[in-house]
């Protein structure tokens, strides 16, 4: 059975679209088939950061020009398979949210794949979020400002009107600042669970630009391997970070210092 | 005559609230009556950053019809004037946009300069905000996604009649991985006002409710909104900098004796 797994944050800029990408790639690399799906119809990205640029058919299209969807998914690397949301907005001029189908949509992708990653826009005004798969899990894409905390609990507050339910948040971005919040108040605050945490690395935004995703770029960083860590547990699976091999670094260390026998 | 500014961005999470908040301050630091109105009803962070929430009466109360505008003007840091969104969801649910509209001719009348903060993306609320202004600001980072959303929301305010005044690059970080000031301006075909240099004391600042110019006025950061505000009213700034020829000057006495 198809998973549906939508992330949202209510705030912009905390790094939601690139852990979508990111996470994506690393479930990809656990072998699953992923498609990964823009809902933000204004502000679209992940056609940049999947390096898809200008893609002939977009989601717009088939909003607009009855195009089918099977037009519009395209396979980037990993074999991941990307839904874009178009960037002209010529086209989005045409569009009246209130008349879109977001249920057959969802059904017509279900074909081309068994994990569905949903970018949710900012904000808490898009009507997508009603027309979410029955079965969707939300997470929560959190920084540990108070600013992004207080608008993820208001996205969590109107998630749990619409009955959709939230698996948990993810604290992205992260860098230990005892001024920010800690992983235990945002908790509390939140009254979900934190599923992940990922340190802050300025190589998720350089890999991005480059179109490559920090878990290919640079596996044994402690971000991928957060990445991955999470991907695991969404899937039940087990993950080996890759760590230096200390024991035998001070094993080294020892023997040269001539603390150990040869 | 009384200057309407939007700051906007498109794309969320580039600074816009902070360059809003402390360029609000910067610019009643130089004498100008200057309100900031937070524009961005569903996702309020300026009283955040601020550390001016949990005010009585917010923008919310005025567009619900339950309250007056000028009950919900408020005296925030450094003599700037506040006008706060609401953070509860409920009070969103009430309100009424076409209200904003009466809202800002009474706050045109009590200020030299309104500074608004416009929500990101291009949905109705933010429409409006950048509707209620003649000019604007556009706040992007270095990167294609931010800069992308800054293209779009450029397109719109020329068709709305808004005045570019300019784009400020934040979170600048001297990186070849992303766009140059250049290249920048070239996409956007709006020059470049201000660079704002990368600082994690920003998010410390606002943890303490409390804005980088006023907690930090000696950090690049601070310097370079000073300078925007004052280039925006035709102000002479002078940066507050460490004066290294003295410091030079005074090692070299010491070293070497007075010659």
């Amino acid at each position: 059975m198809s998973r549906f797994i939508a992330f949202a944050s209510g705030k912009g800029g905390v790094g939601r679209t690139s852990l979508t990408f990111n996470l994506g790639v690393a479930l990809a690399l656990f072998g699953e088939e992923i498609v990964m799906l823009d809902l933000d119809l204004v502000m679209a990205n992940l056609d940049v950061i999947t390096g898809l640029l200008n893609p002939d058919v977009t989601l717009h299209d088939v909003l607009v020009r009855d195009k089918s969807i099977d037009e519009c998914v395209y396979e980037v690397n990993q074999g991941i398979r990307v839904v874009p949301t178009g960037i002209h907005f010529e086209t989005l001029k045409h569009i009246n949210p209130n008349y879109i189908s977001w249920n057959k949509i969802m059904n017509e992708i279900s074909d081309y794949g068994d994990m569905f990653l949903m970018d949710l826009p900012a904000g808490i005004n898009a009507n997508v979020f009603e027309g979410l798969p029955e079965n969707t899990e939300a997470i929560l894409v959190t920084q540990s400002t108070m600013p992004s905390v207080a608008d993820a609990l208001k996205i969590r507050i109107l998630f749990n009107e619409l009955n959709i339910k939230i698996s948990g948040f993810v604290l992205n971005m992260w860098y230990d600042d005892k001024f920010l919040l800690s992983e235990n108040e945002i908790e509390s605050i939140l009254e979900v669970p934190m599923i992940g945490l990922i340190p802050y690395d300025r190589e998720v935004e350089r890999s991005m630009a480059l179109g490559r995703s920090i878990v290919e770029v640079n596996p044994s960083s402690p971000t991928s391997n957060a990445v991955m860590q999470l991907a695991a547990d969404l899937l039940g699976k087990e993950y080996d970070p890759i760590e230096p091999n200390k024991d035998g670094i001070v094993g080294r260390i020892k023997k040269f210092v001539g603390l150990l026998p040869e | 005559m009384t200057r309407v500014i939007t700051v906007a961005s498109g794309k969320g999470g580039v600074g816009k609230t902070t360059i809003t908040a402390n360029l609000g301050v910067a610019l009643a630091t130089y004498g100008e009556e200057t309100i900031v109105l937070d524009a961005d009803v569903a996702m309020a962070n300026l009283e955040l950053i601020l550390g001016m929430e949990g005010k009585s009466v917010t923008l919310h109360d005025v567009l619900s019809g339950a309250a007056a505008i000028e009950d919900a003007i408020y005296e925030g840091p450094g003599g700037v004037k506040v006008v706060p969104a609401g953070i509860s969801l409920e009070g969103l649910r009430k309100i009424k946009m076409d209200r904003l509209e009466s809202a800002l001719e009474v706050l045109v009348e009590n200020a030299d300069i309104l500074l608004i903060d416009a929500p990101a993306g291009l949905e109705k609320d933010a429409l409006a905000a950048i509707a209620a202004a003649q000019e604007m600001i556009l706040v992007t980072t270095p990167e294609v996604p931010s800069i992308s959303d800054a293209l779009k929301t450029k397109i719109i305010a020329n068709k709305l009649g808004v005045d570019i005044i300019g784009v400020v690059i934040n979170r600048e970080q001297h990186d070849k991985t992303f766009l140059t000031i250049t290249e920048i301006e070239t996409i956007l075909e709006v020059p470049v006002i201000a660079v704002i240099p990368d600082d994690p004391e920003v998010s410390r600042a606002a943890a303490f409710g409390e804005p980088l110019i006023i907690k930090n006025p000696k950090s690049p950061t601070s310097n370079a909104i000073m300078q925007l505000g004052a280039d925006l009213i035709g102000e002479e700034y002078q940066p507050i900098e460490p004066d290294k020829k003295g410091v030079i000057a005074k090692l070299v006495e010491g070293l070497l004796g007075r010659r």
